[in-house]
């Protein structure tokens, strides 16, 4: 390290001292020294995608198999996720099993909060320091594989390398991108869902059903909030998700156009409208107390944290992968939790099931080879998803699914609670949304979450019909600029 | 042999003995700061995501800017932060180094008391402690309930209130501008003090006819100081707050972060680029307007 | 009239005290919460001492996260914080010497350039900087924080070690070079020597801001093995928040722990290093 830390030193006074000079004979290597670093960045990308691109091809061309990691030498595997602690600590598990299987392999596992993942590896991704593997989001798919930066797998399945023989054709079909090749493979299935205080809502007496209306859960709020001043916290205020559910139950087919938004303004304004009366009413959170909770992590939900009724909430607009570890949390504060749909009035149209993360390999991986074959360790060894205590969702996989529900189920009780809510929602759904364009990203950063705490502020200027306006005006003009 | 001679003589002079020493800051300056101020210049010019190549637009990012509602609010947010809590800190580190100035036996205690805060103040523990200390429920709530009992679960966190759990941690780290008051109220001679007792003066007007005046250039530089380190509050904003809620405690470089760093989506570095440059330009007027305005207010003696 | 004056001086020093308990006060509560059981702190927040102690949350915020235990952290904040403070120093020193005592075309420009850096904040040179060592490829590595620190880039440290080497006599210059010493020697002989304290007041900031800095991990950090202790802390405490906010406490008081133990030590060498920056502001 200090060596070459030393070395750099030297190397760069001496590039800028011949600079500083402009000697003649020093123009040329310092011209080189000068502007070689700005160009070389540029070209060692691209010579890294074609690399990879060739080894990958050469690679299934004579191996046309799985490649065995005990023959990679000593390999550190970077891999990168956004979670929560549970997620954390099984997936440093089931790497470190990989790790007692091949003793050459170690890992440089990167936990993040989702608020900073995306922002790291942008980072990490401009520099071609992108980790091995990184989880990939349905929503930003298609923006990364556009960018360049991860690989495609299709090779790899063709000859066998990554079985994904036991995964519905049509979940392996949510990883593929625009322009046909697969980047990404499911980690596990997921569905949104509503996670409540069920020891709240029972000492309360009240039965919160399946598949209610919006008016029905506005309803049970209201009385929860006169009986104890707890009240909801929507969340997901810079995200498209409870948007795009809304849109769902009015029956669209796709929120995000090639040109902006696919719903108008006046569909719209009925989604804020509520969330004003809500705010109104009292019961649903308003900008100032969004502001005082912890929205993003697990361990501090107002579900499941709080030292006051006033900053609790019942429920939690979550996703059924995440009803584990908020179970979890909730448990350390001696609070038991239920599981059910996303309030909406078109419960079977609005709801869906979902690939819930999804693996990708990035190009910036030395050893595509051995990544895929880890990634497939991840997919379809059932000890590694005996670890992941299905965390991420329930295993893509049948065959998988089948063998661990009976581990699982017994190191974590609300397992079998989370398949079966994904059976009822497989019988009340309809088929995910396309994947997402590469502006929706910025729709939310620019102009979805400004909209949402504006919808939230009591004492806000805008009307529902202007902020419905203003989200198709700010999305259009995002796609047009992108 | 000869020319050997002249090298070292070449050497030896001080000229040349002046370049080499100061070349370590004229390579630093080439390197990390002129070279990368120029590159974001043409990248302000451009629309660039860092992940493809970058386009160039013309000034279309600085017209965009203009027309850019954030861009407004976190102008407002830091000069209201640079307004408010530059003053305030300014004036309680006068206070205490008036206070201090007495030397009693336990007056470096004290002194390291006062101080420590500035010492610590920057790092991520303060700033995770900032925002524990003042939730809902926190022990600033709970301290003010004893004292004042009406006062239960107020939210500092809400849109009117976010700025000042920010501007209270920029005052409360006043330590080091308390220092340089002491040292400075320590150079003023005492004949002057005694002079002015002589004249009739007590001690409020000894303070205003001759500490205070004396003061004044030491005030200055204070606020310089001060003034732009208030524009660089990055870390504790980021932590605390993240600019919530509503952007009200959005502070400048926190937005160009979050512009060429977002959440989700493309990184803008173009248009992030251009706030960078917007900031320097603006930073490089405050200072000036700050030192044109030295002649009028600052005593020269 | 004697007796006033004790009570004058009794109530000065109970104010004064007041005043300095409340400014340490959240710092006493970040430490003693720290040895208070986890679950117990926020509701017993008002409680400055705890009832029960417990070295619990030590241990368990020690382990850290990823497999990676504060140790590696603390490590790496050592790593970052000592060289890049050396770089400073060393560099820093050259130029001042330069600036205040050699004659040069470039001197007063040079000066001036100086004196522009301090007023630059850092932060805007955020994304530029980042750019430039993207080009470099220096992006994921530990160089950003360490390596521009030797070229004197903060203009703070060569003023205050101007300022110092200002208060030198002329007169040992003068005669070093009577003695046939070179300017090299009268650096290193002369004047390095008698500018101990400066450099003492400068490692002592610059050691406290880079163990601080936040911003430049955040950019340039990709992987866990990297992270020093303000990214480990920030990460620390986000996943863990609510549920464990006893470990955070505890890692956050061990992480102020050098800048105060330095800060303890040296005062003396800080107060007079701010008197000297200051007085001829």
């Amino acid at each position: 390290m200090k060596r070459k830390l030393l070395s750099i030193l030297l190397a760069s006074l001496m590039g800028l001292s011949l600079v500083a000079c402009g000697g003649s004979a020093a123009e040329d290597t310092a011209a080189t020294a000068d502007t070689a670093p700005a160009t070389t960045t540029e070209e060692k990308t691209d010579a890294a995608t074609t690399d990879t691109a060739d080894t990958a091809a050469a690679d299934t061309a004579t191996a046309g198999g799985a490649y065995d990691p005990a023959t990679a030498g000593d390999y550190t595997i970077g891999f990168a996720w956004w979670g929560n602690q549970l997620r954390d600590e099984v997936t440093m598990n089931a790497a470190e099993h990989f790790s007692e299987l091949y003793p050459n392999i170690s890992f440089n596992l990167n936990n993040q909060v989702w608020n900073d993942y995306w922002t790291i590896m942008t980072t990490a991704s401009s520099s071609g320091e992108l980790p091995d593997l990184m989880q990939q989001d349905y929503a930003y798919l298609e923006q990364w594989a556009e960018a360049g930066a991860l690989l495609d797998l299709t090779p790899y399945i063709e000859s066998g390398a990554l079985d994904v023989s036991n995964i519905s054709e049509s979940i392996v079909g949510t990883g593929k991108a625009n322009d046909g090749g697969i980047y990404a493979v499911c980690a596990g299935e997921n569905a949104p869902a509503l996670s409540y205080n069920k020891t709240l809502t029972d000492e309360l007496g009240i039965t919160v059903p399946d598949n209610m209306t919006w008016d029905e859960f506005a309803d049970i709020s209201r009385q929860i909030y006169e009986e104890t001043g707890i009240g909801v916290l929507y969340g997901n205020g810079n995200s498209e998700n409870p948007l795009t559910y809304y849109a769902r139950g009015l029956g669209h087919q796709a929120f995000f156009g090639e040109e902006g938004l696919e719903v108008t303004a006046e569909e719209m304004t009925g989604y804020y409208q509520r969330l004003m009366d809500g705010v109104a009413e009292g019961w649903l959170f308003d900008t100032d107390k969004c502001a005082s909770v912890d929205t993003a992590t697990i361990e501090g939900n107002p579900l499941v944290y709080g030292t006051d009724n006033s900053v609790r909430s019942w429920c939690a607009f979550a996703f059924s992968n995440q009803y584990a570890a908020l179970s979890a949390a909730a448990a350390a504060n001696e609070i038991e939790l239920g599981i059910c749909s996303w309030a909406e009035n078109n419960p079977s149209s609005a709801n869906y099931l979902k690939p819930g993360q999804f693996f990708s390999v990035t190009t910036n991986a030395q050893n595509p080879d051995l990544a895929v074959a880890f990634l497939n360790y991840l997919i379809n060894d059932v000890d590694a998803n005996t670890l992941l205590l299905a965390e991420r969702g329930v295993p893509a996989s049948s065959v998988v699914a089948a063998a661990i529900k009976d581990a699982v189920s017994e190191r974590d009780a609300t397992y079998p609670i989370i398949v079966d809510y994904l059976d009822m929602v497989a019988n009340n759904s309809s088929p995910i949304f396309g994947s997402l364009p590469g502006y929706a990203g910025t729709v939310n950063t620019d102009v979805i979450e400004w909209l949402s705490w504006e919808a939230l502020d009591p004492n806000t200027s805008y009307t529902a019909a202007e902020l419905a306006q203003e989200l198709v005006d700010g999305a259009a003009q995002v796609a047009a600029s992108y | 042999m000869k020319k050997k001679k002249t090298f070292k003589q070449f050497l030896g002079q001080e000229s040349t003995a002046g370049y080499i020493f100061s070349l370590p800051f004229i390579i630093g300056f080439l390197m990390f700061m002129l070279v990368p101020m120029i590159l974001s210049l043409y990248y302000s010019f451009c629309k660039y995501d860092i992940q493809s190549a970058p386009q160039f637009i013309g000034f279309q990012n600085y017209i965009n800017i203009f027309h850019d509602s954030s861009f407004w609010k976190a102008m407002g947010v830091t000069c209201y932060y640079a307004l408010i809590g530059t003053p305030l800190k300014v004036v309680f580190a006068l206070i205490i180094a008036l206070i201090l100035v007495r030397n009693t036996k336990l007056t470096p205690f004290y002194r390291a008391a006062y101080y420590l805060p500035s010492i610590i103040g920057g790092s991520v523990a303060i700033a995770i402690l900032w925002r524990r200390m003042f939730e809902p429920t926190g022990t600033i709530n709970a301290v003010l309930s004893i004292v004042f009992p009406g006062i239960t679960n107020f939210n500092w966190f809400g849109e009117g209130s976010a700025i000042w759990v920010l501007i209270i941690l920029t005052v409360w780290q006043f330590g080091s501008s308390m220092l340089i008051f002491l040292s400075a109220l320590k150079q003023i001679s005492k004949e002057l003090y005694e002079a002015a007792v002589v004249d009739g003066a007590n001690s409020w007007k000894k303070f205003w006819k001759v500490t205070l005046p004396l003061l004044t250039p030491t005030i200055f530089f204070n606020l310089v100081q001060q003034t732009i380190n208030s524009f660089l509050a990055f870390t504790q904003s980021k932590l605390i707050t993240d600019g919530q809620p509503k952007d009200s405690t959005l502070f400048y470089t926190l937005y160009v972060y979050k512009k060429a760093f977002p959440a989700m989506g493309k990184s803008q570095m173009g248009y992030a680029s251009a706030l960078a440059w917007i900031m320097l330009i603006v930073i490089s007027l405050v200072t000036a307007l700050l030192f044109w305005s030295r002649s009028k207010w600052v005593y020269e003696e | 009239m004697k007796k006033k004056k004790i009570v004058g001086t009794t109530i000065y020093h109970v104010l004064v005290l007041l005043g300095a308990f409340i400014m340490v006060y959240p710092l006493l509560w970040m430490i003693f919460s720290s040895f208070k059981p986890s679950a117990t702190i926020l509701p017993t927040a008002t409680q400055l001492i705890p009832s029960e102690w417990t070295l619990s949350n030590y241990f368990t915020g020690w382990k850290g996260f990823m497999g990676y235990t504060f140790a590696t952290f603390f490590k790496n904040s050592f790593f970052i914080a000592t060289l890049s403070t050396f770089g400073t120093l060393i560099s820093s020193a050259f130029v001042a010497y330069a600036l205040k005592r050699l004659k040069f075309g470039l001197n007063r420009f040079l000066f001036i350039l100086v004196l522009a850096t301090m007023m630059l904040p850092p932060q805007i040179l955020m994304i530029p900087q980042y750019m430039w060592f993207r080009h470099l490829n220096w992006v994921g590595t530990f160089y950003p924080m360490i390596l521009p620190y030797f070229f004197a880039i903060q203009g703070f440290f060569v003023y205050l070690i101007m300022n110092f080497i200002g208060g030198i006599p002329k007169e040992l210059d003068e005669a070093a070079k009577i003695d046939g010493c070179s300017y090299f020697a009268i650096f290193f002989r002369v004047i390095l020597p008698l500018i101990t304290p400066a450099l003492i007041t400068s490692a002592i900031f610059s050691f406290i801001w880079r163990w601080d800095d936040y911003l430049s991990a955040l950019l340039y950090v990709t992987k866990a093995d990297m992270r020093p202790i303000s990214l480990a802390l920030k990460l620390f405490n986000d996943p863990s928040a609510g549920s464990d906010i006893g470990a955070t406490l505890a890692m956050s008081t061990l992480s102020i722990v050098p800048a105060t133990i330095i800060f303890l030590f040296f005062q003396k060498s800080l107060v007079d290093g701010i008197a000297s920056t200051g007085i001829k502001g």
